[in-house]
């Protein structure tokens, strides 16, 4: 027998013993995907005597705002000062000329809107704004500002999920981290952008530990502003999720 | 160096290996199909905020002090 060179006889049985464990593994293979809960979703109605097909999804994408008002209220600024500066995560009248506060009867707003991922599955936030969605439409005057931030609620500290407040950073799942997760605010803007994840990243947990964020907005209010009706921005919040 | 003669056991371990490389082939492809792709469609959700605000006129101050002499 030569050594290296394969003979009719090992190479038969080569391919029947190869023939067989293929068909072994298919068998295999077909039973875990009948009964381990694998089969795919289906519209194919099921021999019964009624008729009815049913589907389940059990895949639920849903962000809710717990918190889906900030509201300055109405107010002027302080002739001695140059701008009322205000934060909807109760930093109120940021701003003074000596011991005079700069920003008038406005409301201390204490709460920013608060996005919780009421589903179960991961998502990314971004936003879009409507009505007056920039810092010349929503305040006027010279050097206006109106700026969007998110911060975890496990550090921000809201009252208001669904379940108990997060203690754990919601905003860093899926190694994406937060887009605008930090200090600085960014100016608002009607097309907006991406709050926690991107198109790719789904950063937003779903675990109820970990779930909420809270946008706030902070305003910067010239002394030489007009006058006049109440200004309203609306923002949608969008989540996006894999299916 | 003389020619390589080849035997009838060559060509049927050639076509056996073959047979073997287009089975694989096809078991690969059905595997594919049995664990179906797990990209699917984006899905979407919403919620919604409004922000609002509203600039009035300081109140008129009134003057402290006796007016004329």
């Amino acid at each position: 027998m030569l050594v290296g060179k394969p003979t009719n006889r090992t190479a038969v049985l080569f391919l029947l013993t190869t023939i067989v464990l293929m068909t072994g593994v298919t068998v295999v293979l077909l039973n875990v995907k009948t009964y381990s809960g694998l089969s795919s979703i289906t519209g194919l109605a099921t021999d019964s005597g009624t008729g009815t097909s049913t589907l389940t999804i059990s895949q639920s994408t849903s962000i809710t705002s717990q918190v889906s008002s900030i509201a300055f209220g109405s107010g002027y600024v302080n002739s001695s000062c140059t701008a009322c500066v205000m934060d909807s995560n109760n930093n109120h009248n940021q701003t003074t000329a000596g011991t005079d506060f700069c920003c008038i009867t406005f409301e201390n707003v204490k709460s920013g809107f608060l996005l919780e991922n009421t589903g179960n599955v991961n998502l990314s936030i971004n936003y879009s704004c409507s009505g007056s969605c920039d810092s010349t439409a929503f305040i006027g005057g010279t050097s206006p500002f109106l700026g969007i931030k998110v911060t975890n609620n496990s550090n921000a500290d809201q009252t208001g999920e669904t379940g108990a407040t997060d203690s754990v950073d919601s905003c860093v799942s899926d190694g994406a981290g937060t887009i605008n997760n930090t200090d600085d605010y960014q100016n608002v803007t009607p097309s907006g952008w991406w709050l926690c994840g991107n198109y790719t990243k789904y950063s937003l947990d779903f675990a109820d530990a970990s779930d909420a964020l809270v946008i706030d907005l902070n305003v910067s209010i010239p002394v030489d502003v007009t006058t006049g009706a109440e200004k309203t921005a609306t923002f949608t919040f969008k989540g996006l999720a894999t299916g | 160096m003389g020619k390589v003669k080849h035997t009838h056991s060559d060509y049927s371990a050639q076509l056996v290996l073959g047979l073997l490389a287009l089975l694989v082939l096809l078991s690969f492809i059905s595997v594919m199909v049995v664990i179906e792709p797990s990209v699917e469609p984006v899905e979407n959700t919403e919620a919604s905020g409004t922000a609002t605000i509203q600039i009035i006129e300081p109140p008129v101050q009134e003057l402290e002090g006796d007016v004329g002499g």
